[in-house]
């Protein structure tokens, strides 16, 4: 319930005058407006002219409370609250019988309860932490393919990307390795440069997405410096909830189309041409009112393809990175341009969750999860890319009224990456990551205003790889490292207006000693529609075990060396920001500075025909930008969205590293129509990229002289925009129909050697058809019509 | 458990399976890696294509140094065709005494030539030493270096703009074309063109098509460089 209802509620709740002798039942009907589907699990809270204390009550499968009243009251008030819909307060004769209430969709307050930013559940709005939530139905519904896909579009500032092999990231001006994503609060192994297989999310399986800026060490750990992303899954409330769906793209491009089984190269080329397709599942049950099962299944492919770029590569080495040149220099290369060739992916997500609810204050669950992937990299190397990942997790819990509660787990991923040879039928395992992680929490409400978190974790992080030897030798050994961590947090409600929220953390690893970070935030509403939020927090990040000790040569392509004598990096994060909301509107803008020091930075240098990444600690980064969303209901039925998101990054010694771009913003309108047996649903959205400039690391030679030198990095700007159209039929059948790069934009600088990076990895306009089906609702309505 | 887990073994199946469907290669692969990265610069690996014979096959210049080829009368007929990295030589010009030649036939048709009589005619391109480069060892490199009093850091092995150390060397202009490479990072890409070799009696036609930098028979994560390839005697 939002900081709104409550006023509200605790009104309907004193309202009404005492006494009450006999009972009638009365039954109160929730509908969403337009469809006129049922709204389950909706909370409703009533009270009567004769009862003095209220009572609450839920809507089952049907969308249905039973509101228990005195005989001889004349009338009930009631507040109906469901996350993703306005509330809706009222009140009604008891002697005209059944109430019937319909609920609006929700398109622009946020009244979501969130817990990444204080890892207590609360609304979003009361929160002292700037959280954004993306609803994942909501998601599905504005026809994205991916998660990934959908944070690129919503999130301000946040880009990924698929790339040559793998996936990169960066959000406020970092790259991958200071964004901690969790799924339900657990971090995922795996990782390379930072980026984890960001294909393990399903899209589907989500139900919602918190995106909590700024350093959230204090509560994440090291690995959340610059920015926390949480997943939350879906957990059904219904007693059966299967939906299946299947989603076909067009090709990327066919890149063998003669193909024969005589060819070399023939698994090569077929895996090379890989159709666009997904089909999903997803079910939960509810059995009885305490256990509760829910499994996801994904299965997805994607085409590989080539970027071409017409022109010769072409280097500009400026004066102002290069103190050495009297004026710029330009090299246009001569010879062609290899394509670069993206990667396409074949994978497989199971998830299983079993949850125990409320049995005597204790509740437990249960997580078991595979993820298998094959990568197709367009490398003609004999091999392609094999990954699989287990997940296992147990989490118990014991609640005590509100004086405590006591929350203990136990997280595991265990993933590995092998090489599958493309003639033999073998394989070779080349990496094995392992996350052990168990945690201790006590929460407490006890204290009046106070909601405190206190919890200790110790994470156990293992890398077996051939990739610390700096040779071809394929010998396997491990690294380790093992972090204990302490935090304490409180979140204070000082008063109606005012919230704070303070924490510290303590991280203690033999490798680097004892580090604490605090953290300060507070928020200031003077209104009911206006919020003001500031915070202060401090990052720190340890080495990872492949910034310390890497020494990879990649067949020949590029060489990441890490460095053991490392320092942990460092950082203070400043912001400030308002949000305003009313029906109608949502405004939120935040600023920022994020000050580095010893950054750990992973710097490319060109030498012995290779690129070499390399890891350092810079001596300190600047960062300060700006970041905005708005919403505006513009008629019942549009809306639009917007979001926008500024940051400069300081330079060093006239070089910039940072490949950010200073300007990116996204746009989308929604439109939405609900009829009783029809729905429709249209999505016009764009995400612009501003121009990017920064330098690479090269040589250089003039007058028979080379020398090492940057080359200033040119990357034109650019938009990217979708079209989606959603039907629903009888709320059985969904049909979405639409094109994403509608505008077909292909970039036509693909950038010399490691700036292909930073380049959006499109195929151009792609046209994509999406059937979905509830199948839980054929079921439910095919034992309806066979009912006398 | 819910009814839909039964088909997670379904899902999971369409991932698992990694089908070997392509047929058994019947073409050859070079014995070992030649070129640069062997150490040596010219390291030529030679086979005479009438006979089978290899020379060079062990190390590089275990049965001959380079300029042996072309001058001494034992070997001087006895090969058809050698490799260098990327690069080949035919048994003419200036890298043999033989008549031999390379003739482009176009991108794959490897099938459709069969007969002597469809090469008769064509016009083969004699080997030179002025077209064609191969890439200098960094053993040479560094012997060329302190040979001549130069600064190491100045003069890289390496530079991203010109790429590795280059020199001149005698081999096939035609042929040169049948490898692409690209650095950094370095990719050797076959052309898939279809090549006819004339032997070095001048007589015999060979149809020849480079089909992979590797060998099918290589380590997961080995080497590249023992070159795979189609030949056979146009009749």
């Amino acid at each position: 319930m939002t900081s709104t209802l409550r006023p509200l509620a605790a009104l309907v709740l004193l309202s009404a005058p005492v006494a009450a002798y006999a009972q009638r039942q009365l039954t109160l009907t929730v509908k969403e407006h337009g469809t006129g589907q049922p709204v389950m699990a909706a909370h409703v809270v009533y009270s009567t002219s004769l009862n003095s204390s209220g009572s609450l009550a839920a809507t089952d499968v049907d969308g249905r409370a039973t509101l228990v009243v005195p005989s001889a009251a004349d009338s009930v008030a009631y507040v109906v609250t469901s996350v993703g819909f306005i509330p809706v307060e009222g009140r009604a004769s008891v002697r005209k019988g059944p109430i019937a209430v319909e609920m609006s969709p929700e398109q622009v307050t946020i009244s979501e309860v969130a817990v990444t930013g204080s890892r207590v559940a609360r609304p979003v709005k009361l929160s002292p932490v700037n959280t954004q939530v993306l609803g994942g139905k909501q998601l599905v519904e504005a026809g994205y393919a991916s998660l990934q896909q959908a944070l690129q579009q919503e999130t301000p500032g946040l880009n990924i990307q698929k790339v040559g092999f793998g996936n990169e990231i960066s959000m406020q001006g970092l790259d991958a390795r200071h964004v901690l994503f969790l799924i339900d609060g657990e971090r995922m192994a795996g990782e390379m440069a930072g980026n984890i297989d960001y294909e393990r999310f399903n899209i589907h399986a989500i139900d919602r997405v918190e995106v909590v800026k700024g350093a959230s060490s204090t509560l994440y750990g090291s690995r959340g410096s610059a920015a926390v992303v949480n997943l939350i899954s879906k957990k059904t409330a219904k007693p059966l909830d299967i939906q299946a769906g299947a989603r076909w793209t067009a090709p990327n491009g066919r890149n063998f189309p003669d193909a024969s089984t005589a060819d070399f190269n023939y698994m090569f080329e077929r895996n090379a041409d890989r159709p666009n397709i997904q089909a999903w599942l997803s079910a939960g049950a509810k059995i009885g009112d305490k256990l509760t099962s829910q499994t996801d299944a994904l299965y997805s492919s994607t085409d590989a393809f080539y970027m071409y770029q017409a022109e010769g590569d072409k280097k500009v080495y400026t004066a102002e990175a290069n103190p050495w040149l009297d004026s710029d220099v330009t090299i246009v290369s001569e010879a062609d341009r290899p394509p670069t060739g993206i990667e396409g992916t074949e994978h497989v997500s199971v998830q299983q969750r079993l949850y125990l609810d409320d049995v005597g204050g204790f509740g437990a669950e249960l997580t078991g999860g595979l993820f298998c992937m094959n990568t197709y990299d367009l490398i003609q190397d004999m091999s392609f890319g094999q990954s699989r990942v287990y997940t296992l997790g147990a989490k118990a819990r014991y609640e005590f009224r509100n004086w405590f509660r006591l929350s203990a787990s136990l997280h595991g991923d265990f993933y590995d990456r092998y090489k599958r040879h493309e003639r033999i039928d073998m394989r070779q395992k080349v990496y094995d990551s392992r996350i052990i992680q168990p945690r201790f929490t006590l929460t407490s409400d006890f204290f009046e205003g106070h909601s405190l978190i206190f919890g200790v974790e110790h994470t156990a992080d293992d890398l077996t790889s051939d990739r610390f030897n700096g040779d071809a030798s394929h010998r396997m050994s491990t690294r380790t490292l093992s972090e204990t961590e302490y935090f304490l947090h409180d979140e204070w409600a000082v008063s109606p207006r005012w919230t704070l929220s303070l924490g510290v953390r303590t991280n203690y690893s033999k490798a680097f000693g004892l580090m604490a970070m605090p953290k300060v935030a507070a928020k200031w509403s003077p209104s009911e529609s206006l919020a003001i939020r500031a915070n202060y927090s401090m990052g720190y990040r340890a080495p990872s075990i492949k910034e310390l000790f890497f020494n990879w040569d990649h067949m020949g392509m590029f060489v990441i060396k890490g460095n053991e004598y490392m320092q942990p990096e460092k950082n203070n994060y400043f912001s400030i920001g308002a949000e305003f909301s009313n029906d109608a509107l949502f405004l939120s803008a935040n600023a920022y500075a994020n000050l580095f020091s010893d950054k750990i930075e992973g710097v490319w240098r060109v030498y012995d025909m290779q690129y070499n990444f390399e890891y350092m600690n810079l001596s300190e980064q600047k960062l300060i930008g700006v970041e905005a969303i708005g919403k505006w209901k513009i008629l019942s039925n549009l809306t639009l969205n917007a979001t926008y998101s500024f940051v400069h990054i300081s330079k060093l010694d006239g070089v910039q590293v940072s490949a950010t771009s200073p300007h990116a913003a996204t746009a989308s309108l929604d439109y939405r129509l609900k009829r009783k047996s029809y729905a429709l649903g249209a999505t016009l959205s764009a995400s612009f990229m501003g121009r990017k400039r920064f330098d690479i690391q090269d040589r250089l030679t003039v007058d028979g002289v080379s020398r090492e030198a940057y080359f200033r990095t040119d990357l034109p700007a650019y938009a990217l925009c979708n079209v989606s159209l959603s039907q629903t039929f009888f709320n059985l059948l969904r049909l979405s129909v639409g094109v994403d790069n509608v505008f077909d934009y292909v970039p036509e600088t693909l950038g010399s050697g490691v700036t292909m990076f930073n380049v959006p990895a499109t195929p151009g306009a792609r046209g994509h058809v999406q059937v979905e089906i509830l199948v839980d609702e054929i079921l439910r309505a095919s034992k309806n019509r066979k009912k006398p | 458990m819910p009814r839909p887990l039964f088909l997670l073994p379904l899902l999971l199946a369409l991932a698992a399976c990694v089908d070997y469907e392509a047929d058994p290669f019947t073409g050859r692969a070079l014995p070992r890696v030649t070129g640069h990265t062997t150490g040596v610069t010219n390291d030529w690996l030679y086979i005479n294509l009438r006979t089978g014979k290899t020379y060079n096959a062990e190390a590089p210049c275990r049965d001959f140094a380079e300029g042996m080829q072309r001058d001494s009368a034992a070997i001087a007929l006895d090969w058809d065709i050698a490799f260098c990295g990327h690069q080949l030589r035919t048994n003419s010009g200036t890298s043999g005494k033989g008549r031999g030649g390379a003739a482009d036939l176009g991108y794959g048709g490897y099938n459709s030539w069969t007969s002597k009589s469809q090469v008769d005619n064509l016009d083969f391109e004699p080997d030179n030493d002025s077209t064609v480069m191969v890439t200098v060892s960094r053993n040479d490199w560094t012997k060329y270096l302190l040979a001549n009093g130069l600064d190491f850091e100045s003069n890289p092995w390496f530079d991203p703009n010109v790429g590795p150390r280059e020199t001149l060397s005698s081999a096939n202009p035609v042929l040169s074309e049948a490898i692409a490479f690209a650095a950094p990072p370095p990719s050797y890409t076959p052309s898939l063109h279809t090549y006819c070799v004339r032997a070095a009696d001048g007589k015999r036609y060979f149809k020849f098509q480079v089909v992979s930098w590797y060998d099918p028979q290589v380590e997961i994560g080995g080497e590249g460089g023992r070159v795979c390839y189609y030949v056979d005697e146009l009749n």
